[in-house]
């Protein structure tokens, strides 16, 4: 049969042809993407990521545990994000063992901020929140006592470790963060456990400022003042040296209001400077911080204002 | 134009009552608003201490009698003592009310300090049962011509020893050692007593070398000397005590039916206070075992010669004194 046109018989190979090359030029373009996307999930050798891991992220659960959970922490000011973010630096610190310090760090931190929100907000019970610090406080101190048996059996003595055993800014930061865990549990159990936990809690801090004094934004400096301030035993109460601690954390930063919160607490009310207390709470209820931290301040801040005429004479 | 005149009528009607209103209840009897009187309380423990908890007790007593007349600031933290020592503005009735151990009372009224004698009373429970009696009536009167009101005395604890090296079972053991354990008149007695030096030392940082610390569980823990220490003596040595004090100054201010119901304040207000002391001694000294001391018990033969060499102290005490703190010590000594 003659062709319609003698075109009729050409296109027909030619479309194959076209047909089969579109599907082997799609195939080697789907294959190139898939190529660059496992290239880029594979994190640089000089990033955080690796650094942590050592290894890819798909291989790295403790590295995909802390990317996951910096995301939940930074909407932390809400109870379930935190929540979240606590699960997820447990899991972290688990998979890293206590030798990874800044692990631990984290985990402490945010038990101890979970203790405060549930003191502050009436999240759960105080025993809930109890349970919380002592939770930071084992995060901590298992840390620092992984690879130091003096400092292990100091802390299973409820002492403070030697200032010589604690080295660098990251057990500078556990030192902290093991002694406001410390505090604060005993703040919620009475009398009897501020009067037994306050010396060791004091050398810790006192090691914390010389070795991490950024740690928590001047909180080592502020946790200080309020021992100098409110001593167990009276006659130990010291406002000069709690004014000189609160200097020092209002310079690490000034605008953290728990800061400027505790120059009230801790300086103005037990000093009667109401000239000071007035200013300084001024600056507190004005601010608008939105971080977890700053919203706690608000509050207790708020509760200080209203019993304030109560307080100076 | 009518409804006009009414509405004007009605406000001016209004301003009328309005206006009129304060002077009619300006001239009603009793009508005028009753003053409220500021009653400052305060101490110089932490908030949250016995001592505070006592503090706190009178002031919720107060309250609840006197709500509408009375308006209760609390001091704790020692807030009371920055222009001058709480107890001396109590006696000038700058500040109204003050909870203190007898030893910061001792500071206003020297004659006070025979209560810190060395083995004075030989267990807690006898302060406390002699504060019930005539103890009671002679440190009243005793305060009372210094300007102070005793309302109630409770939050009794006791002074023990450590030892930096070695225990001190006998008085023996304890000549020529250095102690750190503060200035006090009693302190001080008891020291020269057993033939100690004291040291002034930081007790924080355990300046001066010390070899014996001398205070209550909770000063020897909280500051640090225990755990700077191998020994924990529970001699139960010298019973250190609590009181609330009111103003005289500021009672005889008060109107007549308000003073004598402030004055009636139950006896007891220290009860909780005693009792949480009490419940704190277990765990303290658990915790000085848990820092590794070992805790030490005087057997009733060394106390006795604890009790016999320190006798001198009392003599050191009483040299100087008023014939109020020889009254003392004989209320103490024969309840």
């Amino acid at each position: 049969m003659k062709p319609a046109n003698r075109f009729e018989i050409a296109p027909r190979p030619l479309a194959k042809a076209v047909r089969v090359g579109a599907i082997c030029i799609g195939m080697g373009v789907a294959l190139f993407t898939a190529a660059c996307g496992a290239a880029a999930a594979r994190p640089s050798p000089h990033s955080p990521a690796y650094m942590q891991g050592g290894a890819p992220a798909e291989d790295n659960p403790r590295a995909a545990a802390l990317t996951k959970a910096a995301a939940h922490w930074a909407r932390r000011a809400d109870r379930t994000e935190l929540e979240k973010a606590i699960a997820l630096f447990t899991e972290a610190s688990r998979e890293a063992g206590p030798q990874s310090r800044s692990a631990h760090v984290q985990l402490a931190h945010a038990h101890h901020l979970m203790g405060h929100s549930i003191l502050t907000f009436g999240w759960a019970q105080a025993s809930d929140a109890a349970q919380h610090f002592a939770l930071g406080a084992a995060a901590a101190s298992s840390a620092l006592a992984s690879d130091a048996p003096n400092v292990a059996a100091a802390i299973e003595a409820q002492r403070a470790p030697a200032p010589s055993e604690l080295r660098g800014p990251e057990q500078g930061a556990l030192a902290y963060w093991l002694a406001a865990s410390w505090h604060a549990a005993a703040e919620l159990g009475g009398m009897a456990d501020i009067a037994l936990r306050e010396a060791a809690v004091r050398s810790l801090l006192e090691r914390a400022v010389e070795l991490s004094p950024d740690v928590d934004r001047g909180g080592a400096f502020r946790l200080l003042a309020e021992l100098h301030a409110h001593p167990a035993h009276a006659p130990m109460r010291n406002l000069t040296l709690a004014r000189e601690a609160l200097d020092r954390a209002l310079n690490v930063s000034g605008a953290d209001l728990r800061n400027v919160l505790a120059y009230v607490e801790h300086y103005a009310l037990p000093a009667q400077d109401a000239a000071v207390a007035s200013e300084r709470l001024r600056e507190a209820l004005a601010a608008n911080g939105s971080s977890a931290e700053d919203r706690i301040a608000q509050a207790r801040a708020k509760r200080l204002a209203a019993e304030l005429d109560g307080s100076l004479e | 134009m009518k409804r006009r005149k009414l509405t004007l009528i009605a406000v001016l009607c209004a301003l009328a009552l309005l206006c009129g209103l304060p002077l009619t209840s300006a001239g009603l009897p009793g009508a005028s608003a009753q003053a409220r009187w500021v009653v400052k309380l305060g101490t110089g423990a932490r908030a949250g201490s016995p001592l505070a908890q006592a503090m706190a007790a009178t002031a919720d007593a107060i309250d609840r009698e006197h709500a509408s007349r009375l308006w209760v600031k609390r001091f704790p933290d020692g807030a009371l003592a920055r222009t001058a020592p709480g107890l001396t503005r109590v006696a000038s009735g700058e500040v109204h009310g003050y909870a203190a151990s007898f030893e910061e009372l001792s500071q206003a009224v020297p004659d006070l300090a025979v209560l810190g004698a060395p083995f004075l009373f030989d267990h807690v429970s006898d302060a406390q049962k002699a504060l019930r009696g005539r103890l009671s009536a002679v440190i009243r009167d005793t305060l009372a011509a210094n300007g102070m009101h005793l309302v109630s005395v409770g939050a009794c604890d006791t002074r023990e020893l450590l030892g930096a090296r070695s225990a001190l079972e006998t008085p023996r053991a304890a000549s020529g050692l250095r102690i750190v354990g503060g200035a006090t008149p009693a302190r001080a007695a008891f020291a020269a007593a057993l033939s100690m030096t004291p040291i002034p030392g930081d007790r924080a940082q355990g300046g001066g070398n010390p070899d014996v610390y001398d205070g209550t569980l909770t000063e020897l823990i909280a500051s640090g000397a225990a755990a700077r220490s191998r020994h924990l003596m529970l001699t139960q040595h010298a019973v250190e005590c609590g009181a609330v004090v009111l103003s005289q100054r500021w009672l005889d201010g008060l109107p007549e039916q308000m003073r004598k119901t402030v004055v009636r304040m139950p006896k007891d207000i220290g009860a909780d206070a005693s009792a949480a002391v009490a419940a704190m001694r277990p765990k303290l000294i658990e915790h000085a075992r848990a820092l590794g001391l070992q805790v030490h018990e005087l057997r009733a033969s060394d106390r006795r010669a604890f009790a016999s060499t320190t006798r001198d102290a009392y003599d050191t005490l009483l040299k100087g004194a008023s014939e109020s703190a020889a009254k003392i010590l004989f209320a103490a000594r024969k309840p």
